[in-house]
């Protein structure tokens, strides 16, 4: 990274240190939720840490508000940037009827919010991506410059739903961002037996995309190449298939044990690439941000993070009886 | 070999008949064609003949028991076996070749079964259930079987069945004593539930029109003796209306239509159905292709009939295939009546007393001999408009006839 | 009154809903320029242009999941896949996504989307071109599935399945397509979803069927009131949610009931049919709940006499109804 990178990409001071505080923000979320997870007070989670450049650079890009957002499950970075709050992560976390994402009906990591133009997931992999197809489809039928990211592990990326959605946006030239976090394992499964070819980017040819791999740990590098292919999807020019090469710093989820798959010295090599640690690095060095205004960020954030999980926990659960609602529309005003 | 004997369809419609009489008992010897029992339905009385010579087995139905069509009267065994007969073994479900085999006693295997409705039922109207004889597969006792010994029961405030608690006492055993419990004959209950049927599934509608038969009562009164001499039967006034329907019919052809609930069939001829009072009961025999029939054709046709119908000769095709039904209620001094459909028909007219009366025609007060026509048509096959224009058109032809007739 | 064939008023319905709601797109293989392999789609891309009539890439999942995506979206896609031999890969996106989304987001979202399927047998069509499936989604709460048996149905049901704002699976007997004709008023009418109609009154045994066999059901019928048998015909047409009520007060009314379904038994319609009665009315019931279904194989052969083995007809249903009536 240059020194005048985030200048020559027209980033503003304060919009790189907004990027920063979202990263530091979903990390310490994130470890939080690593605590409540062990002390017994909540029974899931999946970690997005090691992800937060890619998801904080690639949303950076984005129109918030008028961009659709098809995430999976790792997205905490990216659905913060779409403006959830931490105290609606928590109460996802917590199960409580006041989250947004599903009334605490799914597991953590299953985002939605109609409010925010975060489409809702479900925890078969792969099967978002087609829907970001159609939710682009629907954009350029009603004339709107709407462009649709949709996010996936390398995993996922064998999915037939991403092979036929690939294909259907690549055919019909649908303004949809192919977002791939390949943070190298599918759970224990080591890219090399993952993908064949071992890339997922080389895949966007085939459909007649470019497909394009990018440093997922270098927020800056992230946060140009899906801004180009934002612009391509806005002009009409079709869609991208971006490959963020990145790394998960943490097990899978709360079941996952990595050691019984990865060496404890690969995972310290990674740790030494944390994109947090680069860019707040990188904000010192470009003097956009002292140690001091660090150090401060994070106490702020660990305020934030406590109210969230102090509100939350205090927050009811649903009714039992609410399981048997909301199967079919209760009325038909909805149409 | 066994041969089951099964009710017969006596008669289109026809659904049961009720087992009056045996005239073979069990273990009698009865040649090809013998009576076996009498039956009576609500149109025609008729013998069961046998089938085959042979033995009869056993009487699986009552005297006084009412039985499907279709289902078995008795069972007779013969001794030729089933290929020499070139008889077709049933291999209809229900009718396994198993089935067949058991003995007697067997056939009533499932008489002990009760299903839960039918124990509910006998249990709401306090009935025995021994007591009822089932029509069901191995003399089951059926829904249909409880419901009507229900409706048996109901009918002479059973003395037997306990009050329900809080009825209230009967206000005066006096009044009670002077009821006679009359027992309902076949024939009455088969009207009975056929009445029921036609008014309770059948969209009835109504109307009334008044025919000028100044003329026609004038004509009769011209030709009825040289009629008779000639023709040997009685000229009335019902053969002139009935083929004033007939030509109604013609013309409006959608009235000579049955009703088949998702067709309508549209029928070419008029097979017209005559209400005949009789001793035991109203009987409707039918004059086929009674517009094929002059006037004097159609009196002849009527005459016999009807006389058979007194005599209780009817066959079952003679009561069969009816397209519409006239009455006579005129007969019995009725000046307006509301008759009730013979079903799947379309309609029913009655011709009324003809009486004398003051009538305005031209501003001009006239006695004139006026005759009401009531008609009662299923609303599902027309509508009233052209029930309308074909009562109007059956006045016309009464009003015309004398003029058009000639002997 | 126009008479129209089945699947002309199917075409009836789709054009006059895309006339009438900007929403209502179509998209399928073979759905443009060809207008349907069964030509249901005929003329569409005349009157609506290929925006609105969408020939999609051959990939069931991809079809479904676009139309997903299209209708979180704000739009009302309706998605024809083109026998329902073929939407088994695509049932990841019908179950874990279509049925859930609406109870997953506690009511934030909803998905309504229609798919549009031939199915059934008789057509000589084999193991992939007959099957009858709508037995895999009817346990799958979230969605509905309709099997109009009817012209009229047919349109009537199918407005009320765009109109409706949860996942409809439309199910279209294939044989239905062209051998049924009936008056199907040109204007605009709805068939309610999860209401069965008595197509025949009776008072010896009920039937309950559906699709096809309801009118081999209704032939059946026929011949037996000749016989002075009386059936109470009840046609389901929404096999899920079921019209529970109706079923049972018809059940009741015989205590006699048999239901029909060209689909195999086992796990069928039939089963949760019998099941209720047995379960809500069995003070009622007069007889066993009787089933006559599709024998128990993978799929409908191709061989005339094994398909016609494998079909029910007017005679074998007439022979259960009698079995039944006599019981």
């Amino acid at each position: 990274m240059t020194p005048e990178k985030y200048r020559e990409l027209g980033l503003t001071g304060e919009q790189v240190r907004d990027m920063y505080r979202l990263m530091v923000l979903a990390r310490e979320l994130d470890k939080r939720t690593w605590l409540l997870n062990r002390a017994g007070k909540i029974p899931f989670l999946v970690s997005c840490q090691g992800h937060e450049g890619a998801q904080v650079g690639a949303a950076a890009a984005l129109e918030v508000g008028t961009d659709l957002l098809c995430p999976y499950y790792r997205d905490i970075a990216m659905v913060l940037a779409f403006g959830m709050t931490p105290t609606e992560l928590m109460l996802s976390n917590f199960a409580r009827a006041a989250d947004p994402n599903s009334g605490g009906r799914q597991m953590p990591g299953h985002f939605g919010s109609r409010r925010l133009g975060i489409l809702t997931g479900s925890s078969a992999v792969g099967t978002q991506i087609t829907h970001a197809v159609g939710a682009a489809l629907a954009a350029r039928m009603r004339g709107e410059t709407t462009v649709v990211m949709t996010c996936f592990g390398e995993g996922s990326g064998n999915q037939g739903e991403f092979h036929e959605a690939a294909n259907f946006a690549g055919v019909h030239k649908l303004p949809v961002i192919f977002f791939c976090q390949n943070n190298r394992y599918a759970i224990s499964v080591p890219l090399e037996k993952q993908v064949g070819g071992g890339s997922i980017a080389a895949r966007g040819q085939g459909y007649g995309m470019p497909g394009v791999r990018v440093d997922g740990n270098d927020v800056l590098a992230v946060y140009e190449t899906v801004r180009d292919a934002v612009l391509r999807a806005r002009q009409g020019e079709g869609p991208t298939l971006v490959e963020a090469m990145t790394y998960r710093l943490v097990p899978h989820s709360s079941d996952d044990d990595d050691s019984t798959y990865r060496s404890r010295e690969e995972v310290e090599a990674a740790k030494r690439d944390d994109p947090l640690l680069r860019f707040g690095r990188y904000l010192r060095n470009v003097g956009v941000m002292t140690e001091a205004d660090q150090e401060a960020l994070l106490q702020k954030t660990l305020a934030i993070v406590d109210a969230a999980v102090s509100e939350a926990e205090a927050a009811p659960s649903p009714a039992p009886e609410s399981t048997l609602e909301h199967v079919y529309a209760a009325t038909r005003e909805e149409h | 070999m066994e041969i089951e004997i099964n009710m017969p369809q006596l008669g289109e419609s026809v659904t049961e008949g009720l087992v009056n009489r045996w005239l073979v008992k069990p273990g009698e010897k009865v040649v090809r064609d013998q009576p076996l029992c009498e039956v009576v339905t609500e149109k025609v009385n008729a013998e069961i003949p046998a089938s085959h010579a042979g033995v009869v087995q056993d009487l699986a139905a009552g005297e006084g028991d009412i039985i499907p069509v279709g289902q078995r009267l008795c069972t007779l065994f013969t001794d030729e076996s089933g290929e020499e007969t070139g008889v077709e073994p049933d291999h209809s479900p229900g009718h396994k070749p198993e089935d067949s085999e058991p003995s007697v006693q067997q056939d009533r295997s499932q008489k002990l079964r009760y299903s839960p409705v039918v124990l509910r039922l006998a249990d709401e109207h306090g009935l025995d259930l021994k007591a009822i004889s089932g029509t069901g597969t191995g003399g089951r006792v059926t829904r249909k079987d409880v419901l009507a010994a229900a409706e048996m029961a109901n009918e002479p405030a059973s003395e037997s069945s306990p009050a329900p608690p809080g009825a209230l006492p009967l206000p005066d055993e006096n009044q009670e004593q002077r009821v006679e419990h009359r027992t309902v004959d076949p024939i009455r209950r088969m009207i009975a539930e056929r009445m029921v049927r036609s008014a309770t599934t059948i969209p009835h509608a109504w109307t009334v029109m008044e025919a000028d038969v100044t003329d026609l009562v004038a004509f009769r009164q011209k030709v009825k003796n040289r009629f008779f001499n000639q023709e040997g039967v009685r000229l009335t006034y019902f053969p002139f209306f009935v083929q004033a329907v007939i030509k109604g019919l013609q013309e409006y052809d959608q009235l000579n239509a049955s009703w088949h609930q998702e067709h309508i069939h549209q029928h070419r001829d008029v097979h017209v159905s005559l209400a005949v009072a009789t001793d035991k009961g109203l009987l409707v025999p039918v004059i086929h292709q009674a517009n094929r029939l002059s006037l004097t054709g159609l009196v002849h046709a009527m005459d016999s009939i009807i006389k058979k119908a007194r005599a209780g000769k009817l066959t079952p095709d003679d009561v069969s295939g009816g397209t519409f039904t006239v009455n006579n209620t005129g007969a019995f001094g009725s000046v307006v009546s509301m008759p009730i459909i013979n079903p799947p028909q379309s309609g029913i007219v009655t011709m009324e007393a003809i009486v004398k009366r003051p009538v305005v025609i031209d501003d001009m007060i006239g006695i004139r001999s006026m005759v009401n026509l009531c008609f009662s048509f299923d609303h599902r096959i027309v509508d009233g408009a052209v029930a309308g224009q074909f009562l109007q058109s059956v006045c016309r032809h009464l009003q015309v006839m004398a003029r058009e007739s000639s002997f | 009154m126009a008479v129209k064939n089945y699947i002309e008023a199917i075409t009836d319905a789709l054009a006059l809903e895309m006339r009438r709601d900007e929403r209502v797109f179509v998209m399928g293989e073979d759905v443009g320029v060809r207008g349907g392999v069964f030509r249901a789609t005929a003329g569409l891309l005349d009157e609506f242009g290929p925006q609105r009539v969408l020939d999609t890439p051959l990939a069931e999942a991809g079809i479904v999941g676009t139309a997903i995506g299209a209708a979180l979206n704000g739009m009302l896609p309706v998605a024809e896949i083109q026998f329902v031999d073929f939407i088994l890969p695509a049932v990841n996106q019908i179950i874990s996504e279509a049925a859930k989304i609406r109870y997953r987001t506690a009511g934030d979202f909803h998905c309504p989307i229609v798919i549009r399927a031939p199915y059934g047998g008789g057509v000589h069509g084999a193991l992939y071109h007959s099957q009858c499936l709508e037995a895999l989604f009817t346990h799958v709460p979230g969605l509905k599935v309709v099997t109009p048996a009817s012209p009229y149905d047919a349109k009537g049901l199918l407005l009320s399945a765009i109109r409706d704002p949860d996942p409809v699976l439309f199910f279209e007997h294939k044989r239905c397509y062209r051998l049924l004709k009936g008056d199907v008023p040109a204007d605009d009418y709805t068939v309610p979803i999860g209401k069965v109609a008595v197509r025949r009154e009776g008072s010896d045994i009920t039937v309950f069927s559906y699709g096809l066999m309801l009118h081999f059901c209704q032939e059946a019928a026929e011949d037996l009131a000749s016989e002075g048998i009386s059936v109470h015909l009840v046609d389901l047409r929404t096999l899920l949610p079921l019209d529970r009520e109706s079923i049972l007060a018809a059940a009741s009314r015989t205590g006699k009931a048999l239901i029909v379904h060209e689909d195999n038994k086992t796990h069928g319609i039939g089963a949760e049919v019998a099941a209720l009665i047995s379960e809500e009315v069995f003070f009622d019931l007069d007889a066993p709940i009787m089933r006559l279904c599709g024998p128990d194989v993978p799929a409908m052969p191709y061989s005339s006499p094994m398909e016609k083995y494998y079909m029910l007809d007017q005679k074998k249903i007439a022979d259960k109804m009698r079995e039944l009536a006599a019981f």
